[in-house]
């Protein structure tokens, strides 16, 4: 739990209609069980769980949010944290299907621009429920390119691939970021205002904390 | 088959104890009754009771000519549990062991003679039985027994259903006669025991009601006895009436004058007998009611004593329920204040009537005409906003936290929560139906022991009436509001820790790794939003409920304040906001397992003496915090 054992904490925020089995999905992956019954998540709420990502140690901080309507305003101040965002809908549902492009705005109007996104239907194991054909998914998730699985929390499918994925695509991203901002860094101190600041945070974090990854 | 009545010798009526599983057949009629006398030392000298006599009969059954035929159209006897104790004593011990063995009875014989020898000698001895409550036990002849029939004591083999003048017909078999013997010789014990604790039964409740002693009832007999009708009404309402109390006008034509008079007699008698109950009835109601009026005296002095004797405290007056008027209301509110910070708090029975005397205020102080709501919101016709609600409420009605409401078992109470949350909505379309909804309506409707209307009105008392305006609607500005009051309180009343989680916060967005918003934020909106339903353990969430719903939304942000004050030395040692959400991870849950403290103490720390102004300064800061709110989403939904 130490948070010096981990190289990084990964903050991932799950939306999608309700009842589409978010917190369902992160009680699946964080402890391992699946209950029929959740209590409806009120507000937020999070779990984490340490990861070995290709051995390397990484806290996953996994931020549940209430999927009605009229928690929006309040869920939306925790976009802006989130680096890698799970969007789920649930294969049996037509509306939270449809609905996706609404929240795909949402994440656009909210989170930071190069936030990771990852697309998931749930409850595929429920063939004969079934509603939203699988490639409807994945031509919605190539559309947008992101990745997308089905996934199943009843009979645990894609459940880890689908949050190490995200966990991979957070990676190259910071990496990436780390290379453009050291980059600018080097060129020279005429970047705009924000570039600047991060930079001297960057500076300040590596002098202060050498050992700790300063992504 | 047969049943078992315990009749009054007295005015013949037939009481029969606790025995609802027995059909009472119309046993005057079809059932022959042979009488014996029991004895019954252990009876005290002057019984309260009414001599009684136990009646055993059993259906003739003509239908049925044979025997084997007859038995099986016998149904098992479901004894009550009162007698199935009974039985399983006695099939292990063959008396009473705390009475003095009743001496046997004389053993029947079957046979016609012997019945009314049987019959004379217990009219003889009848005098020197030292109680005058005489028991008869009737039987019919047991033509056939056999063992297995034996050893079940629940159907207590003496099948047969034979007219008494059928009884030279049956062959004389000395072995079945042996055997019937032993099983009569078992029932007289049963009975006499039968007998001996319904008198027992009938002492302790004498003892235990002491006011009714003086009360008299006046039997048919004439005599004044004991008004034992009060005392055990499990017998009481047993009493068959043999004759029917209206007649029709056509019946009436064609009786005879002296059936007549008979009947007007009759009538008459039921008359007095009715006013006698009637006003002895009245007067044990007044002294219930002094007597009522002098206990509440009581708690309303003890309450005044452990109070800390304010101005106010002298205008508490206990009572049930509330008085009348506005004054009366307030002086039960105060007296509720108190008995809420008892140790114990409120009685768990007594909740209910707390919580709906509490509501029922609140609607009539809005001039609300409740059966008329009632009807309107729980109606089954379609309104057009019920399909969209139904969808949302019955994605939530398994997730309450609340394993009353899960499974199969749980189906009926979940098309009760449904019809519930969907009254509320109807009944306030601005708020509809809000996750978290769910969880309240759960807990209110376990307090309501079920009862859908009631949960409603303690719903509308609840966001209408005790918490701060749109904490479920408008996009919960409500609740975003007293999230930042609650903020702003902290920083007044625990300076370190507010400063502390606010460093953690700038830190985390300052080292640009991420942005946080305010630390607390994730908890403080889970508890104030279920009302730490999901938060504490139930008896300190009721607890604080019944708080809320006497003192007001102030109790909210104290309780909250409470348990941020306890965790704050945990919460100083943390380095990093990560660091912060990992320990805190692990402190909600033990907050909902364990509970923080335990529930007395919390009470006790929201004390309602608080010396800062916190009425004031709460009403002041959510004015500002509301007019903020306000610009912030006008000027959103202009950017849009």
């Amino acid at each position: 739990m130490a948070p010096a054992e981990c190289e990084a904490t990964y903050k991932v925020l799950v939306l999608g209609d309700s009842n589409v089995g978010k917190t369902c999905i992160v009680h699946r992956y964080c402890d391992q069980t699946y209950y029929d019954t959740y209590i409806s998540t009120i507000g937020i709420d999070f779990k984490q769980k340490i990861i070995s990502l290709d051995g390397t140690p990484i806290k996953m901080q996994i931020w549940d949010t209430a999927g009605q309507e009229r928690f929006r305003t309040l869920t939306t101040a925790y976009y802006r944290g989130a680096m890698g965002i799970l969007l789920m809908y649930d294969v049996t549902n037509q509306e939270s299907f449809n609905n996706l492009t609404y929240w795909l705005k949402n994440i656009e109007e909210n989170a930071s621009p190069d936030v990771i996104k990852v697309l998931a239907g749930n409850k595929c194991d429920a063939v004969s429920q079934r509603m939203v054909e699988q490639d409807m998914g994945q031509k919605l998730a190539e559309n947008y390119d992101i990745p997308f699985y089905e996934v199943s929390c009843k009979q645990n499918i894609n459940i880890d691939k689908i949050f190490l994925t995200l966990a991979r695509h957070i990676r190259e991203q910071r990496s990436y970021q780390q290379l453009t901002e050291r980059e600018h860094y080097d060129s020279g101190q005429n970047g705009n205002i924000t570039l600047d600041l991060k930079s001297r945070i960057l500076e300040h974090t590596s002098l202060k904390e050498p050992w700790k990854c300063t992504c | 088959m047969f049943y078992v009545f315990l009749m009054n010798i007295e005015n013949g009526s037939v009481l029969i104890p606790d025995l609802e599983q027995y059909e009472v057949p119309p046993w005057k009629r079809h059932y022959m009754v042979q009488k014996r006398r029991c004895k019954i030392n252990a009876v005290p000298q002057r019984p309260l009771l009414p001599p009684i006599k136990i009646v055993l009969v059993q259906p003739r059954e003509k239908e049925c000519p044979k025997k084997t035929e007859r038995r099986q159209s016998l149904k098992k006897i479901e004894i009550s549990p009162d007698f199935s104790t009974l039985l399983a004593r006695n099939r292990d011990r063959p008396l009473v062991s705390s009475l003095p063995p009743p001496p046997l009875p004389e053993l029947p014989v079957v046979d016609e003679d012997a019945i009314l020898r049987d019959a004379l000698s217990s009219e003889s001895s009848l005098n020197s039985c030292t109680s005058s409550a005489s028991s008869v036990i009737s039987e019919v002849a047991a033509p056939s027994l056999n063992d297995d029939e034996q050893n079940s004591l629940t159907e207590i083999p003496l099948s047969g259903g034979i007219n008494p003048r059928d009884y030279r017909q049956i062959t004389r078999d000395p072995k079945k006669e042996e055997k019937q013997r032993d099983e009569k010789e078992r029932l007289f014990r049963l009975f006499d025991q039968l007998l001996s604790e319904i008198y027992t039964a009938e002492e302790m409740s004498r003892v235990s009601r002491r006011r009714s002693d003086n009360l008299l009832y006046t039997g048919r007999s004439g005599n004044k006895v004991e008004r034992y009708h009060s005392h055990c009404g499990f017998l009481e309402r047993y009493r068959v009436e043999e004759e029917p109390l209206r007649y029709s006008v056509e019946l009436l034509q064609k009786k005879s004058v002296p059936e007549i008079e008979r009947i007007v007699n009759r009538l008459n008698l039921h008359l007095k007998e009715a006013g006698d109950n009637l006003v002895s009835g009245l007067e044990e109601r007044d002294k219930l009611v002094i007597e009522n009026q002098g206990l509440c005296d009581l708690i309303t002095a003890s309450l005044q004593a452990i109070s800390a004797k304010r101005s106010e405290d002298t205008e508490m007056r206990f009572s049930v329920s509330p008085g009348g008027g506005d004054t009366g209301f307030s002086e039960w509110a105060k007296a509720m204040k108190m008995v809420a910070r008892l140790p114990d708090g409120v009685p768990a029975h007594f909740r209910k009537t707390l919580w709906l005397s509490l509501a029922d205020k609140h609607l009539s102080s809005k001039n609300i005409s409740w059966p008329q709501v009632e009807r309107s919101i729980f109606s089954d016709r379609l309104n057009p906003d019920d399909q969209e609600l139904s969808v949302q409420i019955v994605k939530d009605l398994h997730r309450t936290g609340c394993s009353l409401f899960c499974g199969t078992s749980g189906q009926h109470n979940q098309a009760v929560l449904k019809r519930v949350l969907l009254a509320y909505a109807r009944w306030n379309k601005n708020v509809g139906y809000c996750q978290g909804l769910n969880m309240l309506a759960a807990l209110i409707l376990q307090v309501m022991q079920g009862f859908q209307g009631e949960t409603v009105k303690v719903m509308i008392y609840l966001i209408e009436g005790v918490l701060p305006e749109s904490y479920f609607a408008d996009n919960l500005r409500g609740l975003s509001v007293d999230m930042a009051v609650f903020r702003d309180l902290l920083s007044l009343k625990l300076p370190e820790l507010s400063r502390h989680l606010d460093n953690l916060q700038q830190e985390s967005k300052d080292s640009g790794t991420s942005y946080e918003p305010p630390l607390m934020d994730v908890f403080t909106m889970q508890w104030f939003l279920t009302i730490f339903c999901n938060c504490l353990p139930q008896q300190t969430v009721l607890r604080l409920w019944d708080l809320l719903f006497l003192e007001g939304d102030s109790v909210l942000i104290k309780a909250a304040l409470v348990i941020w004050q306890s965790l704050a030395e945990r919460m100083l040692s943390v380095r990093s906001a990560d660091e912060f959400y990992s320990i805190m991870a692990v402190l909600t849950r033990e907050m909902m397992e364990f509970g923080l403290m335990e529930a007395n103490n919390l009470i006790k720390i929201l004390s309602p003496t608080e010396p800062l102004q916190l009425g004031s300064f709460l009403a002041s800061k959510r004015r500002e915090w509301k007019a903020l709110k306000i610009i912030s989403s006008r000027s959103r939904s202009k950017g849009e």
